[in-house]
């Protein structure tokens, strides 16, 4: 199958065919509609589309952090170092949350326990997982939050998160998350909720900390620009699919999948100086409550034929590691 | 803080004349001349001028309730009619049975209450909420006294277990005082623990979808770990509040609990005075719980601010 | 002023249409269950004198009898019929705790309101709210009856102050809330007249909140006007009310259970039915709370 040439050694994690259902009173979402992807140890993909696509919940199904009452991974399997974590008992996952696949959070100002401090919340990260005594851990707290570069980090560490403006708590959030050097950290939004100034900041400090780390890193983003500036492979979803997947310089240089095609021309280009109106991708995302026949893109496709309503196109090999799901994907990259 | 502190204890203060001019009044109010109420029914009309004179009857109203106020502040809480003795004596004699009954209930009514509700929020839609919804029900509209009947009936007389009605005195030993104690304190918690553990539940809820949970869950923290350190923290403030402002109602059950177990506490001092219209205990019962309800409410405000970082007054 | 008109529909469940209430009911149980169990409980109780015997007529030839054809929960110790008095209670107990649930919501109602819109009145009458709250209900009670004595208009009067603060700061929030709404500036702005203002856009959102609210009280007043009667200060002793009964009857409790039991389970059912409807209420003007719930 496609660009699984073998799971090898330096594949960190395998996800097949994950599939997530959300349940509301009378319907059921189908969030996520089958996907598959690798990540190899130290690599950064990115995972960008719309809201609504399936990026976190991807995330979160990976860590098994769903809703328990509204929703459930229904199959599939997520290997990680070939093991699949989703057969685990919870206290086996427990034990892989926070020590070997971290998370990061798109909201800085909700995400952190209001009533303790955040180097208390730190070290309680280092406490679960490695038999650190309190001082041990609170020194690591200090250390880390050194690393994320918040400066006067004595002070800092008995500092409540209220006392921390959004970027500050988000490097708490980063310091917390890599404190017990994780081998995947995957980043949902990470920036999105920060001003404009601090984002290029918390990217940095997260590839700088990744590459001294040796930390494999999911990039969860709607930015195109972060995922250029960032990572080395791109997964593109729409509706619950993966629709398109390549490394960075194919991606943009070639991308085979319309909608791909389509967010990239909704991105300001400094280049082509002002524009008059940026093209947006006209009509609206697919409703994942009702099962949805052929290509999901196809009602706002500009290359849609009869095929693409009636059949939906399995994700294929295009080019050497470029991957799309379209019918018409070579044409799409002649275009 | 300071500044908080002090608008606090004058609104307090404030609250607290206004009760102390309702609970003055009481007696003025009531038909007839009080000092003819204070000297009881067989007293002469010198008796009742010496009284008169004695409470100073003739100061004006507002003078008269200034010396009052300021006797009760200094702990004078006048003289019982039916015994002759002073209330703050009788008070003080029947003080150990309720501050027991009270104690015990709120311990108890705490630790199921709060426990119910954390498992039910933990749960939500399972098992334990399903009880508690039903449970709840039934505390909600089963009064005291019915419960109370019951557990007698059922406890004491069919099954002998536990003595029917009485009380034992916590220097007799602790053991008989708190035989005795087992049931009033079951009957009364039985309304608390559901109220508690509703409360808990909702905050717990509420708590529970916190992006900061979610946080916790991707540490790798435990479930215990997550409830008790993370959650309960934060819950904790809507569920200290609705403890305090509960007390109020603990009391009205106290009345009641020991009525039904014959307990000679300030309940039962305060249902006798009614029936012999002893008016000086029933206003100083009055006074004391409420300014107790007002004291304690008081100090949950301050230590909200021990629980939560964010709250500075 | 048609500017104004599609503020005012978005209104919180501000016009609850008559029509569309058997269909809401439908949807929530807890709301067909205690009503119904409600209005079964005032038709009994108002049908008493056609199948309920003689609640007063004592027979000292039949003392703490058990239960029999003639008297089916047995006879109390002055050889009264125990079915009687338990359904002529009713009367009390819904006669007190309906009339107290009503003063105190239409007095907490106007305190609201008022203390809602006037800075000045609020700050003393809600001080003053504070310290009725600050007394237990039941002692607060007892207080004010024992200026008159037990008779079952000061009984309605005592059970429905101590509720009233409870109401009118449930009533002055809803107002504090509402007046900064677009719509009530809009009105006001648009040249509408205050006390229009006031019935118009402020009451009826109100009124939700205070149907649960007023059920609480209700069950609450229930309960304490059997305390009361319990307690020897609520109702006249020569009117069967349960609270009498109970109190009546406990020397009695071993021999005759039934004659305690039958009053205190009817209390808690009358109770429930009331508390029943209130959450019910609750869950249908505010469907988020009844997830949490």
């Amino acid at each position: 199958m496609l660009m699984r040439e073998f799971a090898g050694d330096d594949v960190l994690l395998d996800v097949r065919d994950l599939e997530t259902h959300f349940y509301g009173e009378e319907s059921v979402t189908r969030a996520l509609g089958g996907i598959s992807f690798q990540v190899k140890k130290g690599e950064t993909v990115g995972v960008v589309g719309e809201s609504g696509c399936g990026k976190s919940v991807t995330a979160l199904s990976i860590l098994r952090l769903l809703p328990k009452l509204s929703a459930k991974t229904v199959g599939g399997e997520v290997r990680f170092h070939g093991r699949d974590i989703l057969e685990l008992s919870d206290r086996e996952m427990r034990k892989i949350r926070g020590d070997q696949i971290a998370m990061i959070f798109q909201e800085p100002m909700t995400s952190l326990n209001p009533v303790y401090t955040v180097g208390h919340q730190i070290a309680e990260a280092v406490q679960i997982h490695t038999k650190a005594s309190r001082p041990v851990a609170m020194a690591k707290a200090e250390e880390m939050l050194r690393l994320v570069r918040i400066a006067d980090p004595e002070r800092r560490v008995s500092n409540y998160p209220h006392e921390m403006s959004g970027g500050m708590r988000q490097r708490v959030m980063i310091a917390m998350a890599l404190a017990c050097s994780p081998e995947l950290l995957i980043a949902d939004e990470p920036t999105t909720a920060l001003d404009v100034t601090i984002q290029a900041q918390i990217l940095r400090l997260i590839v700088d900390l990744k590459d001294r780390m040796g930390a494999a890193v999911m990039f969860i983003t709607h930015d195109l620009g972060v995922v250029a500036e960032t990572c080395q492979r791109v997964i593109v979803m729409y509706a619950g699919r993966i629709v398109e997947q390549a490394n960075v310089v194919d991606l943009f240089a070639r991308p085979a999948h319309p909608y791909t095609q389509g967010l990239m021309r909704s991105v300001p280009d400094p280049r082509r100086g002002r524009q008059r109106r940026l093209p947006e991708i006209p009509g609206i995302v697919p409703n994942l409550r009702e099962p949805i026949v052929g290509c999901s893109f196809a009602p706002r496709c500009p290359f849609a034929i009869d095929i693409c309503r009636e059949k939906r196109p399995p994700l294929r090999d295009v080019g050497s590691s470029h991957a799309a799901a379209c019918w018409r994907a070579e044409e799409v990259m002649g275009a | 803080m300071a500044i908080y502190i002090l608008r606090r204890m004058v609104s307090t203060i404030a609250v607290m004349v206004m009760v102390g001019m309702f609970v003055f009044l009481l007696l003025r109010l009531a038909p007839g001349d009080p000092a003819a109420i204070i000297a009881g029914k067989s007293a002469t009309a010198e008796m009742i001028a010496g009284i008169r004179e004695q409470l100073g009857l003739n100061d004006p109203l507002p003078v008269q309730f200034v010396h009052w106020a300021f006797g009760i502040l200094r702990g004078d809480l006048g003289i019982s009619i039916f015994s002759g003795r002073p209330v703050l004596e009788l008070i003080s004699q029947r003080l150990e049975p309720t501050l027991s009954l009270s104690i015990l209930t709120m311990i108890l009514s705490v630790l199921v209450g709060v426990s119910f509700g954390i498992l039910a929020a933990w749960r939500s839609g399972g098992f334990v909420d399903r009880l508690l919804t039903a449970f709840s029900a039934f505390g909600y509209s089963v009064p005291v006294f019915v419960i109370g009947y019951f557990l007698i009936y059922f406890f004491a007389i069919r099954m002998h277990w536990l003595p029917v009605q009485g009380y034992a005195p916590i220097g007799e030993g602790l053991g008989p005082w708190f035989v005795h104690l087992v049931l009033p304190t079951v009957a009364l918690s039985l309304g608390f623990i559901a109220f508690i553990a509703r409360v808990t539940r909702a905050s717990m809820l509420e708590v529970l979808s916190e992006d900061y949970m979610r946080t916790a869950a991707a540490k790798g923290a435990s479930s215990y770990a997550m409830l008790f350190h993370h959650a309960l923290k934060n819950a904790g403030v809507p569920i200290l509040t609705v403890i305090g402002l509960s007390f109020a109602w603990l009391i009205g059950g106290v009345v009641l609990t020991e009525t039904v177990f014959n307990i000679p506490g300030i309940g039962r001092l305060v249902v006798d005075a009614i029936n012999n219209r002893d008016y000086p205990i029933i206003q100083s019962v009055l006074i004391l719980t409420s300014g107790l309800y007002v004291l304690i409410n008081l100090t949950v405000d301050l230590a909200y601010t021990l629980i939560d970082p964010r709250i500075r007054y | 002023m048609t500017l104004l008109s599609a503020p005012v529909k978005a209104a919180p469940i501000g016009r609850l249409r008559l029509s569309e209430i058997p269909r809401l009911a439908r949807r929530h149980p807890l709301v067909l269950a205690g009503g119904g169990l409600l209005a079964l409980l005032i038709i009994l109780a108002l049908a008493a004198p056609l199948y309920a015997g003689d609640p007063v007529n004592m027979d000292p030839f039949k003392r703490l009898q058990p239960p029999s054809a003639e008297m089916w929960f047995g006879s109390d110790n002055l050889g009264r019929d125990v079915f009687a008095r338990t359904i002529f209670g009713a009367r009390i107990s819904l006669v007190v705790g309906l009339l107290s649930a009503a003063s105190a919501a239409v007095v907490g109602l106007l305190i609201g309101v008022v203390a809602g819109y006037s800075r000045g009145f609020d700050n003393i009458v809600m001080r003053i709210m504070d310290g009725l709250m600050s007394i237990p209900t039941i002692l607060l009670a007892i207080a004010l009856i024992s200026l008159t004595g037990p008779g079952i208009g000061i009984l309605i009067v005592a059970i429905a102050i101590p509720e009233t603060p409870a109401v009118a700061r449930l009533v002055r929030s809803v107002v504090l809330g509402v007046r900064e709404r677009p719509y009530v500036e809009a009105a006001l702005c648009g040249g509408a007249r205050l006390p229009k203002v006031l019935w118009r856009h402020i009451l009826p959102s109100t009124i939700p909140a205070l149907m649960v609210q007023g059920a609480t009280v209700c069950a609450s007043a229930i309960l304490t006007e059997a305390g009361l009667s319990f307690l020897g200060v609520g109702v006249p002793p020569e009117i069967p009310s349960w609270g009498n009964m109970i109190a009546s009857s406990r020397l009695y409790l071993a021999i005759a259970p039934l004659t305690i039991f039958a009053p205190g389970i009817c209390l808690a059912v009358t109770v429930l039915a009331v508390n029943l409807l209130g959450d019910g209420l609750r869950d249908m003007f505010d469907p988020r709370a009844k997830r949490r719930r």
